[in-house]
């Protein structure tokens, strides 16, 4: 074209383009012996109960969780500080 | 060896070749759609026993596999916290364009969401309807017509701007 930009792609060169192109990614082969990776992990499960390294995961991320929230509230001045001294004011009772 | 465990074992032999295909598909990472195969058919095995329709068993399966594949990006943090301490890392295998004769396409396609990208591939290359479609995506009709229209959309475009 003449400014340069590309054709429009009309909807029939579209379909067709797509159904070759997945056709081509339809015959990309797996590694050998995926058959064989696939049966012995369905029928023979051999994994770690997950909570084992889950609990600890969680523990730290509670933590951390904890300290990151008082250290923005301690920051943003949420939690209460005494008031400086000069400040106090005392009520003397009648 | 007792018939359920044979009609497995014979699932896999014939099933595993083409939920490969589905899954690279959407993935578009040879990898990652061997896992999605392995997880699509250890859940198959445990539930192996109430699908007795074996006509069903195909369209189960795919179904269960394109939801993998479709759910792995949410579940790849639960993944790591679920990982084995002990298991060896898997060497990456970063595949940003599949070896295909239309770059410009894999490319385009590569842009595509994996809901977007299932819909395409199971209408496109698999021939199923959109009232299909849905049924494999447990969604709506009118959501499978959405994420075609959009992909559809967004290929042309990006294939106008070359």
């Amino acid at each position: 074209m003449a400014d340069g930009s590309a054709p429009p792609v009309d909807q029939p060169d579209l379909d067709s383009r797509l159904r070759t192109h997945l056709d081509q990614v339809a015959d990309i082969s797996p590694r050998p012996g995926l058959e064989g990776r696939v049966l012995t992990a369905a029928t023979n499960p051999k994994r770690p109960p997950s909570a084992v390294s889950l609990r600890p995961m969680i523990a730290v991320l509670v933590m951390v969780g904890v300290i990151a929230i008082l250290l923005v509230l301690t920051v943003s001045g949420h939690v209460a500080h005494p008031p400086p001294s000069n400040n106090v004011t005392h009520q003397t009772p009648p | 060896m007792d018939l359920a465990r044979h009609t497995f074992e014979s699932a896999v032999a014939t099933e595993s070749r083409r939920l490969f295909a589905v899954a690279v598909s959407i993935t578009r990472d040879p990898a990652e759609a061997e896992d999605a195969v392995q997880e699509t058919m250890v859940k198959a095995w445990r539930k192996w026993d109430t699908v007795r329709d074996e006509s069903r068993r195909s369209a189960w399966l795919t179904r269960i596999c394109v939801n993998h594949c479709i759910s792995r990006k949410r579940g790849k943090l639960a993944a790591w916290l679920l990982r084995d301490p002990h298991a060896p890392e898997r060497a990456d295998e970063p595949v940003a364009v599949l070896d295909t004769r239309d770059p410009d396409l894999d490319r385009a396609c590569a842009l595509l969401t994996a809901h977007q990208r299932a819909v395409v591939t199971l209408h496109y290359h698999y021939g199923y309807s959109l009232d299909e479609c849905a049924d494999l995506l447990d969604c709506r009709p009118g959501t499978v017509r959405s994420h075609l229209h959009r992909a559809l959309e967004a290929l042309r475009k990006e294939l106008s701007h070359g």
